[in-house]
């Protein structure tokens, strides 16, 4: 039997909502178990509702799963919010003032009355979440000495008495709870690997994955849902001899990192769309002038302020085609938290031996998510540098010199004989400024030459991810952090007897056209699920390769849900005369 | 450059050498009737940007012509813009984050017209942009100067709480020395914001601002003054204002108006006002508050727990009074001419 729980926390932000989630999390984690989470964060700045999902797997997911099996609530409002997302048999686990519906029978609920017993017993209100965080425990049967040592570490900072207060709060909540919850109930806390698995968000997997790459000077300015990303590095980027530098706009940021980067140091930036759209111009300068930058651009609800705490992928146009001019960049899309890590490592590569921009595209949901990931992805070493001038090239450098390779020699400033200018203007070989039109014509191919040549380089393979059957009529092309709830309603569609492909590139500029080619060739219908309202995945995929596509884009702010991919695949197998899955054997 | 002349007078001005008349007096503070930001708002408890606006507000309004705000994105924004009602009869444009100065000249240009066009009367409105520290030091600082750099009618105010609230606290060019943020965090290595903050007051005088003010939530009255003077002074007209926040702060809620009273007598805020004469190309500095006694700054960086790393450090502390000290030194000819010396008072470390 495999194990797969998914467990719900909901409150108002403030109420230590986050806490009693991200503390089963890690708790879970060091067991070895694999887990996936999703967060809402209140567009408030003080209170609104807020919730954390958690699902816990002895298999690694890729979801953070639709229905819950057990359901915990603070107040009446997330009750009433919540409540349609538990199972009919799940259980349900509140606050004893709330009015809960009768209906389904199905369901258990325990209501137990935590902040009377944190403002009675503890003596403080804000203890209420450690009193639920003990009845939880119990209802999860964590073993009581897994959690009293995560919050002897939690809280050793602050001192023995706080210490000593959480303890009391946890076992008050626990006893409570020995006496409220039947013992016959069904959860029993899983049994992982026992190899402690790291749990990081995908910030922090950004963030960590570029130190590993090399990164050594960041340029980034504050905002939401990306901030974490510069604030992860400001501690700890100096104790590797590295230079964050805050500076007072996103125009600096990234012209900052075409310094750095031209002076022969991996840099980066982190942002989300309206820092993006100020960086535009520079993203055409990095393209002319060739010069490598990494930015992060994690995707919030826009235009404009939009929606900055809500995810939406609408920037992936923006990303590919940003700037004025023809300016080729690299994009790069990861999946899950641990694509974030690793593949942040090869899009510095990239971005490396090809002298161009990457842009690296997550969004609220993946950014701020918390997800297990394998120790060894964090092992990745950096696979391709930049090609350089040796020196000494009679003083007479060409750096952008013309000839049938994808990129020519640069040079660190410095480098004896190799003295020369990059520059944003149109230039000949030598950078001096030039606007004949054969040299326009032959330094725009030269910068166009790079994305063939990624798309044929050894490092950029691999980089789709396959789910489902080969041989189904209907696929289903996404991206980014649409992948998880894709592979889920692949399966969930295959329980109900209808064959689905599904792929996801996770290189956007330059496309994986070998394999989407093969791809478009095998199935007869094209599904694209995406977050935004245009379908601007499927805009790429119908200029590029003159496919009629399916959309499915939603703009709710929170991620896509299987069963709503699964609609639409159902609406569409009527539509074909889908062979059944049955037909192979392999439905129940 | 500009010729400096210093008022002698120390203590609020209602008066204006600018002005024909007096501007509107405010009044005391209780018997005031108009409104000015009403409830709604989402602003934490403790929140000194929501009394500053509120005042704002309330002195714009009593010069009974229509209010027209453009904001900056922030805090003040976020917390007035899910239940715009709190506004009342205010025309708000929501502009993007680095914009505030632009939209005060494209706001000014489309109000003339309609006024050259007889729609409007030239006296019909009041034209205000609002930012936080962040929107006006960093990010909206181009678009700042050169709003005051075209010399267009207008009242600009600074909501200054000294980081990117808004976003998670996150270290702005107006944080002061020694504060642990989110992006300067208080380390072994670095211990905090290692930068001086620049200085708003300067920036503006510099790029041509014809009245120039610092003002604090708790003295309302001269708060408002200040407001009113700005909205009757031709040209551009700039308004800082010191706002409490106990969120990024890390100071209780209820301790406001101590924290507030008490960077006025560390002179950590400085209360003052500028005016210039354009035919003479002069500055009137006009020194509003001189505290009783001059309190050590550690009274003020203990109640804020941003301050703590840095309090454990004489020298920091030390660094941190040599900023006020070298910032007051300005005013000595006028607290010689009062007979106050500057360095007389005591103060303790
Ligand atoms: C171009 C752009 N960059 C960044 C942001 C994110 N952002 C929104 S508000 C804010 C901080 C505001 O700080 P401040 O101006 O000091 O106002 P406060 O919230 O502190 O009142 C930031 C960084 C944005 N909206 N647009
Ligand atoms: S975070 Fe600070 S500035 Fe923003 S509303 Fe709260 S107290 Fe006010
Ligand atoms: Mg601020």
């Amino acid at each position: 039997m495999t194990y797969d729980f998914t467990l719900r926390v909901a409150g108002e932000s403030g109420e230590g909502v986050i806490t009693i989630g991200e503390t089963i999390a890690r708790i879970a984690a060091r067991e070895g178990v694999h887990l996936a989470t999703f967060r809402t964060f209140p567009a408030e700045i003080k209170g609104g509702p807020c919730m954390i999902q958690i699902r816990l797997s002895d298999r690694k997911v890729a979801y953070h799963g639709e229905k819950v099996d057990c359901l915990v609530t603070l107040n009446q409002q997330a009750l009433d919010e919540n409540l349609a997302d538990l199972r009919e048999e799940g259980i349900l686990l509140c606050e004893a003032e709330c009015d809960v519906p009768m209906e389904p029978s199905s369901r258990t609920a325990y209501q137990l009355p935590f902040e009377r017993l944190a403002v009675r017993e503890i003596g403080s209100r804000i203890s209420k979440n450690i009193v639920v965080l003990g009845a939880l425990a119990h209802l999860l049967k964590i073993p009581k000495n897994r959690i009293e040592e995560f919050l002897a570490e939690k809280f050793a900072r602050k001192g023995q008495a706080i210490l000593e207060h959480n303890r009391k709060a946890l076992e008050t909540g626990m006893r409570v709870a020995e006496v409220k919850i039947s013992a016959k109930n069904p959860f029993k806390f899983p049994k992982g690997a026992g190899q402690r698995r790291m749990l990081m968000t995908g910030n922090e997997a950004i963030a960590l994955g570029a130190t590993m790459a090399g990164m050594r000077y960041f340029f980034g300015y504050p905002i939401t849902p990306a901030s974490e990303i510069m604030e992860w590095l400001a501690l700890h980027l100096p104790a590797v001899g590295g230079k964050v530098l805050q500076t007072e706009d996103e125009i600096s940021a990234i012209c900052g990192v075409a310094g750095a980067s031209w002076a022969g140091g991996r840099a980066m930036t982190a942002t989300s769309g309206p820092g993006v759209s100020l960086m535009s111009e520079a993203l055409g300068l990095l393209s002319m002038a060739e010069i490598p930058a990494v930015i992060v651009d994690s995707q919030r609800g826009g235009p404009s302020t939009g929606m900055p705490t809500k995810t939406e992928q609408s920037d992936l146009l923006l990303a590919v085609y940003g700037s004025h001019g023809d300016a080729p960049r690299l994009v790069i899309a990861p999946t899950s938290v641990e694509d974030c890590l690793s593949l942040i490592g090869l899009t510095f590569d990239l971005a490396e031996k090809y002298q161009m921009p990457a842009i690296f595209l997550v969004d609220q949901a993946l950014s701020a998510r918390l997800e297990t990931v394998d120790p060894n992805t964090v092992k990745r070493a950096p696979a391709a540098a930049r090609l350089c001038a040796e020196g000494k090239d009679g003083g007479n450098f060409a750096r952008y010199r013309l000839s049938d390779l994808a990129v020519s020699p640069a040079a660190i400033p410095g480098t004896e004989g190799c003295e020369h200018m990059v520059t944003g203007m149109e230039h000949d070989e030598f950078g001096n400024f030039a606007c004949d039109d054969e040299t326009h014509t032959a330094m725009t191919v030269k910068r166009f030459r790079k994305l063939a040549a990624i798309e044929a380089d050894p490092l950029s393979q691999g980089l789709c991810s396959y789910f489902g059957d080969s041989n189904a009529e209907i696929g289903v092309v996404t991206w980014g952090s649409s992948a998880g709830p894709v592979e889920e309603a692949i399966k969930v569609a295959k329980e109900r007897g209808i064959s689905v492909r599904g792929i996801v590139p996770k290189i956007l500029n330059p496309l994986p056209h070998k394999e989407l080619a093969t791809f478009f060739q095998s199935v007869k219908r094209i599904i694209v699920p995406e977050l935004n309202f245009v379908g601007q995945l499927a805009s790429l995929l119908r200029s590029t390769y003159r496919v009629s596509t399916i959309n499915l884009t939603k703009i709710k702010g929170v991620p896509l849900e299987p069963s709503e991919i699964v609609s639409v695949i159902l609406e569409t197998a009527a539509t074909l005369n889908v062979r059944r899955a049955s037909r192979y054997g392999t439905a129940r | 450059m500009y010729n400096v002349l210093y008022n002698r007078h120390i203590g609020p001005s209602p008066h204006s050498f600018l002005l024909p008349e007096p501007v509107v007096d405010v009044g005391d503070y209780g018997a005031i009737l108009t409104t000015g930001l009403t409830s709604g708002h989402q602003g934490c408890t403790g929140c000194g940007m929501v009394s500053g606006t509120n005042q704002v507000l309330r002195a714009l309004k009593l010069t009974g012509k229509h209010v027209v705000a453009s904001i900056g994105t922030g805090c003040n924004e976020v917390i007035t813009t899910q239940n715009t009602s709190c506004w009342g009869d205010v025309s708000v444009d929501h502009n993007n984050f680095p914009n505030t100065g632009a939209t005060l000249s494209g706001n000014i240009a489309a109000l003339n017209a309609l006024a050259r066009a007889g729609a409007l009367s030239k006296d019909a409105f009041v034209n205000v942009g609002m930012a936080g520290d962040g929107g006006t030091y960093d990010i909206g600082l181009q678009a700042l100067l050169t709003w005051i750099a075209r010399g267009e009618d207008g009242i600009y105010v600074c909501l200054n709480n000294q980081a990117y609230m808004n976003t998670g606290i996150q270290g702005s060019g107006a944080t002061p020395y020694g504060t642990h943020t989110t992006t300067t965090p208080f380390g072994k290595v670095i211990r905090g914001n290692q930068r001086t903050p620049q200085y708003l007051p300067d920036l503006a005088l510099a790029a041509g601002a014809s009245y120039v003010a610092t003002a604090c939530p708790v003295r309302h009255r001269d708060l408002m003054i200040k407001v009113q003077k700005a909205a009757a002074i031709e040209g551009p007209c700039v308004v800082e204002i010191y706002s409490v926040c106990p969120e990024g702060w890390k100071s209780e809620t209820d301790v406001f108006h101590e924290i507030t009273e008490l960077a006025l007598q560390t002179r950590s805020w400085v209360l003052f006002e500028a005016e210039r004469d354009r035919k003479s190309n002069t500055v009137l500095f006009t020194l509003n508050h001189v505290p009783q006694e001059y309190v050590g700054v550690m009274e003020y960086l203990k109640l804020q727990e941003r301050f703590s790393g840095m309090t454990e450090f004489s020298e920091m502390v030390e660094r941190a009074q040599e900023i006020i000290e070298s910032r007051w030194s300005f005013w000595k000819p006028v607290l010689e001419a009062n007979g106050i010396n500057g360095g007389d008072r005591a103060h303790d470390l």
